[in-house]
């Protein structure tokens, strides 16, 4: 994957005007857009943390340095910025569809991304299997890393999914994470422990892939569960109907569980062009030109 | 009923066995979404199950039902009389041939029954010139003979043919009369009783009358037995030999005889075939040879000269077929002299004198031209008057024909409306008497004349034209010749050995081949040619009967279902 196909000139351009930006902070419901369009560093010390890889040099607090030799970076709040927790569900699970939902999810994700760190958010980048490991990309010189990791995401065995969320936890204030999953685990989204974390909101774009929703086009094939493997066989002609349906259902209770949890719920189908759904996604959030 | 159908019965098996092994997928398919359709799978399981379950019974439905039509079954009594089966049993004269001790005719009926009995509806009818029908009851009872006519199976086959039968077993003994003609093509079975058997023929070769014997030359193509019968006025030998190939006769002869006559018959003998011949010795002159074959002198050519005679006046001969064995200048000798409603005129009464003087015997029958009256009164009998009748039958309510071969019943298809009344005189023998007294038949002895008192108009009598007016004549002739007989010596030797033969006395008045005087008069028994069919065997013939589709028809519903079902299929797959 190259960097061109997330930057897309189209998306950019259509995608200008819009901002991402927290829905609430500190609890509270916030239907506008930044508290401060200021691009840059912010002025309130909140805390230090350990310097990771891609910290602002110019944050570091050389006196703690000089007491401890640690290097310490000195977290302000800056109340016009997010940090931007992009989470890519890469299970095998999204390795389906014509269209392929990975794919489209990591585009999806190249695409928010770019546009986070345009309005100088913070924007890290995450995996349910925690591969690559990626810095966060503070400032657009070190976005090259995060296209780099992008280009390295594929299907992998997953482990539990977004527990890395809790490391968030207290770290951020304004931490939002946005999912991309197809919401298909052995072990279901901890959709309630993520909205129990604090300083932390999050979305759910759901990835579909349009060939999971019609099952009467595999007739004469075994259908295997890409994460255990299992397989049955059916007559997919006569259960498409009642599948359909389920499915539907499905869906409809993805959505209500991820409202209810005070998630953000994106509907992200991988036939739709990547640009409509980073609309949809922004407009949402309530952005306006 | 097609039986054959019935062997794809396993086949049944095969939607179980579709059901069972399936077609195995060879394809996979990851499938993200798989716990939602496992679940989905879980919930509608038992609607597959029974979906499936359906769908195999409908298979094995479709085949079941399939196999039933392709069977043709059916049972029960049919509703349309036109799918019935003809059951035809040729009832010509030959089939009264024997094979082995029982006759061919009885073999026919036989198979009737078998054929009856599969096919369960069927109408039975007998064929010999026309085709009769037959009561079902009389068939089971075997209450039926074959008749003295020879078979045209061409014109009974126009009759059935028109009748509308699906299906038509015509049984047959083989010879070409009892099939010829018959259209072969679909739903027409013929069936040869005779079972293709190339029946044994023997013939008489040639008679020789020599001082104090005679001698007869039989030959055959096979192992037979013949019974012969020789009389004479003073004599009635009666003998029975085995043989095979040739054999040779010899009958002591005495010289006092004035004529002879020889019968003989065994089942080797076509008994389609009599043939008489009378010689007078005071004449040197044959008196008669009298051909009355049924099966050679069909029942309406018979008629046809009859009508011609009607038409014309003129006597008529029948001489249909000469004797291959007749000698010589005999062939144009034989005569027996009809008169039919005659004609008076110069003619006739030459005719007729010529007759009388010749000895030649004389069948008149009534008539309303004038001839018969004016022979009657130049015979010396008296014509009282005409008079009507209801039935003929019904005056004869005890009827009795004493030396005469034929039973009483076959007289009960004749009608009378009208005959002659003639006055009783010395010179009249009746032979046949109403219950009123009144001759309907009788012979003139002295002249050698017999006389019907009605005639062959439909207007008066149907009676010369009737069936029974063959065997009537044959009677009569011999008839012409009872005289009283003694007993003598008999000797017959089979090439190489002689033996004694006893004769008895018993007369003997049963048609035959008679010879009279010195002269050879024997007539060859024609051997016919023998089955050409090719037979059907008792399987086959039980096969044949069986997949007659008589009855209700249950395959037809069957295959309405067939089709109803591959619908029902075609739905449960969607």
């Amino acid at each position: 994957m190259s960097e061109e196909l997330y930057l897309q000139e189209e998306i950019l351009s259509k995608a200008k005007g819009l901002y991402i930006e927290a829905r609430k902070i500190k609890g509270e419901l916030l239907t506008g857009h930044h508290k401060s369009k200021i691009k840059g560093k912010g002025t309130d010390f909140v805390e230090l943390r350990e310097y990771t890889n891609g910290d602002d040099i110019r944050n570091i607090d050389w006196k703690f340095y000089g007491r401890s030799e640690k290097l310490m970076v000195k977290v302000k709040e800056d109340k016009g910025r997010i940090d931007l927790l992009l989470c890519i569900d890469d299970s095998y699970s999204m390795d389906f569809g014509k269209n392929n939902k990975l794919e489209y999810a990591v585009r999806l994700a190249g695409t928010i991304g770019y546009l986070g760190v345009s309005q100088s958010d913070r924007v890290i980048l995450k995996t349910f299997s925690g591969f690559p490991e990626v810095p966060p990309s503070p400032s657009k010189e070190a976005f090259f890393h995060f296209f780099l990791a992008l280009a390295m995401i594929k299907p992998r065995c997953s482990t539990k999914p977004l527990k890395f969320l809790r490391d968030f936890e207290g770290m951020s204030k304004n931490l939002k994470a946005v999912i991309f999953t197809d919401m298909l685990y052995e072990e279901k989204i901890d959709l309630e422990g993520i909205a129990s974390i604090e300083g932390v909101e999050f979305d759910i774009i759901h990835i579909i892939a349009e060939e999971e929703r019609e099952i009467a086009q595999y007739e004469g094939a075994y259908f295997v569960d890409p994460e255990s493997k299992e397989k049955i066989l059916i007559e997919p002609s006569l259960l498409s109907k009642y599948y359909a349906k389920a499915f539907s259902d499905w869906e409809k209770n993805v959505e209500k569980a991820v409202t209810e949890n005070g998630g953000l719920y994106i509907k992200a189908l991988t036939s739709t062009p990547i640009y409509e759904t980073v609309i949809n996604y922004l407009t949402k959030l309530g952005a306006k030109r | 009923m097609n039986w054959t159908a019935f062997y794809f019965l396993p086949f049944l098996i095969l939607p179980i066995l579709i059901h069972l092994i399936g077609k195995k997928p060879e394809k996979e398919i990851k499938f993200p979404p798989f716990e939602l359709l496992k679940r989905v799978y879980r919930e509608y399981k038992w609607y597959l199950k029974v979906r499936n379950l359906l769908l195999l019974l409908v298979r094995m439905s479709i085949l079941l039902l399939f196999i039933i039509s392709a069977s043709k079954l059916s049972c029960g009594i049919s509703p349309e009389k036109k799918e019935g089966v003809g059951i035809v049993i040729d009832s010509s004269y030959s089939t009264m041939t024997f094979d082995g001790n029982e006759r061919i005719f009885k073999k026919e009926v036989e198979i009737a029954k078998e054929i009856l009995m599969k096919t369960k509806d069927a109408k039975v009818f007998k064929c010999s010139d026309t085709l009769t029908s037959v009561f079902i009851d009389d068939l089971l009872n075997e209450k039926i003979e074959p008749e003295f006519k020879s078979g045209n199976a061409r014109r009974c086959y126009e009759a059935i043919s028109r009748m509308g039968f699906s299906e038509i077993f015509w049984i047959t003994d083989g010879r070409k009369e009892g099939y010829e003609g018959l259209s072969f093509k679909e739903g027409m079975k013929i069936i040869d009783a005779s079972q293709g058997k190339k029946f044994v023929n023997a013939w008489i070769d040639g008679v020789e009358i020599k001082e104090g014997t005679v001698a007869i030359h039989l030959k055959s193509n096979g192992k037979t037995a013949v019974e012969w019968e020789i009389k004479s006025n003073i004599s009635n030998l009666k003998g029975k030999t085995e043989f095979a190939g040739e054999a040779l006769i010899n009958v002591l002869f005495h010289s006092d005889s004035d004529w002879l006559a020889i019968k003989i018959k065994g089942d080797a003998l076509d008994a389609d075939n009599y043939y008489f011949a009378g010689r007078s010795k005071s004449l040197k002159k044959s008196l008669g040879i009298f051909n009355f074959s049924p099966s050679e002198v069909p029942h309406l050519d018979e008629a046809y000269y009859l009508k011609k005679a009607l038409a014309t006046g003129e006597g008529f001969r029948i001489k249909e077929k000469v004797p291959s064995t007749m000698k010589g200048d005999l062939k144009d000798e034989y005569t027996f002299s009809f008169l039919l409603n005659p004609l008076w005129n110069s003619y006739v009464k030459e005719l007729v004198n010529f007759f009388l003087n010749m000895k030649i015997p004389i069948f008149i029958s009534a008539g309303e031209n004038p001839g018969f009256k004016e022979i009657c009164e130049l015979l010396g009998i008296k014509i009282r008057g005409i008079k009507e009748v209801e039935s003929f039958r019904k005056l004869l309510p005890n009827f009795e024909i004493p030396f005469f071969s034929l039973y009483g019943e076959v007289f009960d298809e004749i009608y009378v409306k009208k005959l002659y009344l003639v006055e009783p005189s010395k010179e009249v023998e009746p032979v046949i008497l109403l219950s009123s007294g009144e001759p309907i038949l009788f012979k003139i002895p002295a002249k050698n004349v017999y006389i019907l008192t009605t005639t062959a108009d439909l207007d008066w009598s149907q009676f010369p034209i009737a069936r029974i007016f063959t065997p009537l004549m044959i009677d009569i002739v011999l008839h012409s010749l009872k005289d009283d007989v003694k007993e003598i010596k008999g000797v017959f030797s089979e090439k190489g050995g002689k033996t004694i033969v006893k004769a008895d006395m018993e007369f003997s008045a049963v048609p035959g081949v008679y010879e009279k005087d010195e002269k050879i008069i024997v007539a060859n028994l024609n051997p016919t040619e023998e089955s050409l069919l090719t037979p059907m065997s008792s399987v086959k013939l039980e096969t044949e009967a069986s997949k007659r589709y008589t009855g209700f028809q249950v395959w037809k519903y069957t295959l309405l279902f067939t089709g109803i079902f591959l619908l029902l299929e075609s739905m449960l797959l969607k």
